[in-house]
C-alpha cells in the first residue's frame, strides 16, 4: 500500500510541529521537512516563545482559542514533565499592564492560561506608570531549544529534514503527493501571496537571573521575558522592513522603555540584539489548494502568515493542517514498483 | 560610645546599619563594631534559602508579626532601585501546597496578590488538594550580607573575627552597649534553655527555567520538613529537613536522599538538574524571639545588652522589623543616659 507522500516545506515552529502532527497522525504517510533554513537561523529563534495568544482579524475567536488552548494544554503537559528541560518549555508568571483601562473587558484566552485577575493596587505599585494589570501564568516555549527537540522527535519518528531553498513549490511535484507549505515569510515567493509582509522585531537578550515574571505592557509592543537562559527584552513592530541587521538605535531605546518597566535591568549582563521577520501583514492562512499546472497537479496546504503569535497557537494549528493534509492526500494507490522520492 | 554587636548574620549586620544609620548623625562618637567567629560565607543566614514568607500560624508575640510587614515593606521598596540584584532582592511567585483546606494566613495582604490556587493548578501537584498562590521576595542570604558589609564599611563601622567568650570580655574592652546577635550559640554567651537548633540540610542546584517556590505543608508534621523548591538569583534551593536539637553542621546522606527524592517527586523537571552545592545550617529556634535589654554589671559599670537572637527559620523574613526595633531599645539607652542632643531622627 503506497504511503502518502508529504513535504512539509520550512523548518520554523510551524514547519516542524505540523510535519510531527503529520507523521503522529492516522493512517500513516512519509513526512519530509524540507527547509533553507533550520534552527538556529529561522524566524521561530528569534522569537520569546511566551503563550500569549495574537488576534488575527479573518478568524473567528473560537477557532483561535481552540488552537490556542490545544497549544497550551500540549505545552504544560510537557511542562510539567520530565521532558521539560529538553524541550524548553516552562511555566512563569506576571503582569500585563495599561496605561489606561483597556476597552477589553477580559481577553478571549483568559481562561486558558492560569490564575488569571485583575492586578492588585498593591501590585500596581511596581508600576507607576500605570493604571490597570492582569497578572496570571503562561508558558515560556524557548523557541531555539524547542525546535531542536522538535527536530530530534521527527529524526526519531523517521521524518528527514532535508535542506534545500525552493524556488518553486513545484519543484516538489511529482515526488511529493501533497505539499504543506510552512514557509512563513517565503510564502510571499513560494504561495505568490503579496500579502505576506514581514513585521520586523527586534529583541535584546540579557542575563538577568534575578528577574523571575514576565512584564508585558499594553498590547505589547514593549516586554520583558524572562527564559531559563536569559531575559528577552523587546521589541519593535515594524511593517514592511526586510532588514535583519540590529540597529543601535532601536537597541537603545528598547532597553530604556524595558528599564523603565523593570530598573533592576540596568545590571544585566551579556547584551545581544537579535532581528526577526515575523510573516504578517495578513492573517493565518490554513487552507488547501490544488494548483493546475502543466506537469499535473499540485495538492498543496498553506499553514503560514502566523505573524508575532506563531508560537502561541502552534499546536493547535498544526494538528488542523495535518488533518487538512491528510484529508487531500490521493486514496489511490501508485503501483508497488514507484521509486522513492528523490530531491 | 562603643557599640559592639557580636555576630555576623542578618540579624547582626542589619542591626548593626540600622543603629548607625539613626544615630550616626546626632551621636557623632558613636563607635559600631561587629565582632563574629564566622562572618558570609560562614554563616547560618548563608544557609537560608531567602524567601520572605513567615509561619503559617500567628506568632505567640503579635509584635513579630509586625516585624515581619515591616521587613517585607522595607524589602519591596528596594525591589526597583538598580541595587535590587545586588543586594540579592528578587520578586518570586510560587505555590504553597497543602492536603487539606486551612484558613488564610495572617500574611496574605503583607505579600502581592494572594489568592487561592485554582482546580487546573492544583492538578500539578497530584499530591495535595489544596494551596495558595502569592508574590513574595527572596533576598538571598550571601548577597545580602556582601552588600550589608559594605555598607557597613563605608559607614565606618569595623570589624573582628574573634570568637567572643563572654559579655563581660567586651565590657571590659570597653564596649557601652552590647548588641547580642549570636543566633543558635546564644547560649554560650548566657544560658538559654529555650533556644534550640533546628537543623536544616539544602541542596543547590542549577535549574534556571524554574520560575516559581513551591512549598508544601504537612500539618501534622510541622514547618520545613516537607519538601520545599526555592529558586534564587542563580540556583534553586531544595529542601525539607528541620531536626530539633541536633547540632550536627555535617551534611547527611540520608537528609541527601530524602530532599532529592522528595522534591524530584514535587518537580519532575529537576531530574536533570545539576547539583552544584549541599549545605547544612542551625536555624535559632526559639517560642518567641528574644529581643529585650538587660543591663549587666562588670565591676564598677553597667554595660547594657541589648539581645536579638532566636529567630529560627524566619530571621531573613523578620530582619529589618527586629532591627528597628534593637535600635530603638538603643536609643532608649541612648535617651537614659542623656547622650542626645536632639530626639532621634524618626524612621
Amino acid at each position: 500500500m503506497h504511503q502518502p507522500q508529504v513535504a512539509v516545506v520550512g523548518a520554523g515552529v510551524v514547519g516542524l510541529s505540523t510535519a510531527l502532527c503529520l507523521s503522529q497522525l492516522g493512517p500513516p504517510c512519509a513526512v519530509t521537512v524540507v527547509a533553507d533554513k533550520v534552527t538556529p537561523h529561522t524566524t521561530s529563534d528569534v522569537a520569546a516563545g511566551m503563550l500569549i495568544p495574537h488576534t488575527y482579524p479573518d478568524i473567528p475567536i473560537s477557532k483561535q482559542k481552540q488552537w490556542f488552548r490545544e497549544t497550551f494544554d500540549h505545552l504544560f503537559a510537557i511542562a510539567n514533565s520530565a521532558e521539560a528541560e529538553d524541550a524548553g518549555v516552562h511555566l512563569v508568571s506576571g503582569w500585563q499592564i495599561f496605561r489606561s483601562v483597556p476597552t477589553e473587558e477580559v481577553p478571549f484566552w483568559a481562561d486558558v492560561v492560569l490564575g488569571f485577575r485583575r492586578m492588585t493596587e498593591a501590585e500596581l505599585k511596581k508600576f507607576p506608570q500605570h493604571v490597570f494589570g492582569y497578572a496570571f501564568t503562561t508558558l515560556k516555549c524557548e523557541s531555539s531549544t524547542y525546535l531542536s527537540w522538535l527536530e530530534k522527535r521527527l529524526r526519531a519518528s523517521g521524518v528527514p529534514i532535508v535542506s534545500r531553498r525552493l524556488g518553486d513549490l513545484w519543484e516538489l511535484h511529482p515526488a511529493f503527493d501533497v505539499v504543506v507549505n510552512c514557509s512563513g515569510l517565503g510564502s510571499r515567493q513560494l504561495a505568490g501571496d503579496a500579502e505576506v509582509l514581514p513585521v520586523r522585531g527586534q529583541v535584546l537578550r540579557v542575563r538577568a537571573p534575578w528577574v523571575k515574571h514576565f512584564i508585558r505592557e499594553g498590547a505589547g509592543l514593549t516586554y520583558v521575558y524572562p527564559g531559563a537562559s536569559d531575559v528577552v527584552l523587546g521589541g519593535t513592530r515594524q511593517e514592511g522592513a526586510w532588514d535583519l541587521r540590529p540597529d543601535a538605535q532601536t537597541s537603545r531605546d528598547i532597553f530604556s522603555r524595558c528599564c523603565a518597566l523593570e530598573p533592576s535591568l540596568r545590571g544585566a549582563a551579556g547584551l545581544r540584539e537579535h532581528v526577526g521577520l515575523r510573516p504578517g501583514g495578513r492573517g493565518v492562512r490554513l487552507q488547501a489548494e490544488r494548483v493546475r499546472g502543466a506537469a499535473g497537479t499540485l495538492r498543496v496546504v498553506h499553514h503560514y502568515g502566523h505573524g508575532g503569535g506563531g508560537v502561541a497557537v502552534h499546536w493547535g494549528a498544526a494538528l488542523e493542517a495535518a488533518r487538512l493534509a491528510r484529508s487531500c492526500a490521493p486514496a489511490a494507490p501508485a503501483p508497488p514498483a514507484a521509486p522513492a522520492p528523490r530531491l | 560610645m562603643r557599640v559592639v554587636v557580636i555576630g555576623a548574620g542578618v540579624i547582626g549586620l542589619s542591626t548593626a546599619l540600622c543603629i548607625h544609620e539613626r544615630y550616626q548623625s546626632v551621636l557623632p562618637s558613636l563607635d559600631v563594631r561587629v565582632y563574629a567567629d564566622r562572618f558570609t560565607p560562614l554563616t547560618t543566614t548563608d544557609v537560608a534559602a531567602g524567601l520572605c514568607q513567615a509561619y503559617l500560624s500567628d506568632p505567640s508575640n503579635p509584635q513579630e508579626a509586625h516585624w515581619n510587614q515591616q521587613t517585607f515593606d522595607y524589602l519591596l521598596s528596594h525591589i526597583h532601585s538598580p541595587n535590587a540584584a545586588s543586594m540579592g532582592l528578587a520578586l518570586i511567585s510560587g505555590y504553597n501546597l497543602f492536603h487539606e483546606t486551612i484558613p488564610d494566613p495572617s500574611w496574605k495582604d503583607t505579600v502581592l496578590g494572594f489568592r487561592r490556587l485554582t482546580r487546573r493548578e492544583l492538578d500539578m501537584f497530584p499530591n495535595y488538594s489544596y494551596g495558595w498562590f502569592n508574590t513574595s521576595l527572596i533576598v538571598e542570604g550571601r548577597r545580602y550580607l556582601e552588600w550589608l558589609t559594605k555598607r557597613l564599611t563605608e559607614r565606618g563601622v569595623k570589624f573582628f573575627q574573634q570568637k567572643v567568650e563572654s559579655f563581660e570580655e567586651m565590657a571590659r574592652g570597653g564596649a557601652d552597649v552590647i548588641i547580642n546577635c549570636t543566633g543558635v550559640w546564644a547560649g554560650a554567651l548566657q544560658p538559654d534553655p529555650l533556644l534550640k537548633p533546628g537543623r536544616g540540610q539544602i541542596i543547590k542546584v542549577d535549574a534556571p527555567w524554574m520560575k516559581h517556590f513551591i512549598i508544601t505543608h504537612d500539618l501534622a508534621k510541622g514547618i520545613y520538613q516537607t519538601p520545599y523548591i526555592i529558586p534564587g538569583i542563580q540556583t534553586v534551593t531544595l529542601g525539607g529537613i528541620f531536626q530539633l536539637g541536633n547540632w550536627s553542621e555535617a551534611n547527611n546522606i540520608q537528609d541527601h536522599n530524602t530532599i532529592w527524592e522528595s522534591c524530584c517527586s514535587l518537580e519532575p523537571t529537576l531530574k536533570d538538574a545539576k547539583i552544584v552545592a549541599e549545605f547544612t545550617g542551625l536555624r535559632p529556634v526559639r517560642p518567641q524571639i528574644r529581643l529585650e535589654r538587660e543591663r549587666l554589671r562588670f565591676g564598677s559599670s553597667n554595660t547594657e545588652v541589648i539581645h536579638n537572637y532566636g529567630h529560627g527559620g524566619y530571621g531573613l523574613t523578620i530582619h529589618w522589623g527586629c532591627a528597628m526595633e534593637a535600635a530603638k531599645l538603643f536609643g532608649k539607652v541612648l535617651e537614659e543616659r542623656k547622650l542626645l542632643r536632639m530626639p532621634p531622627p524618626h524612621l
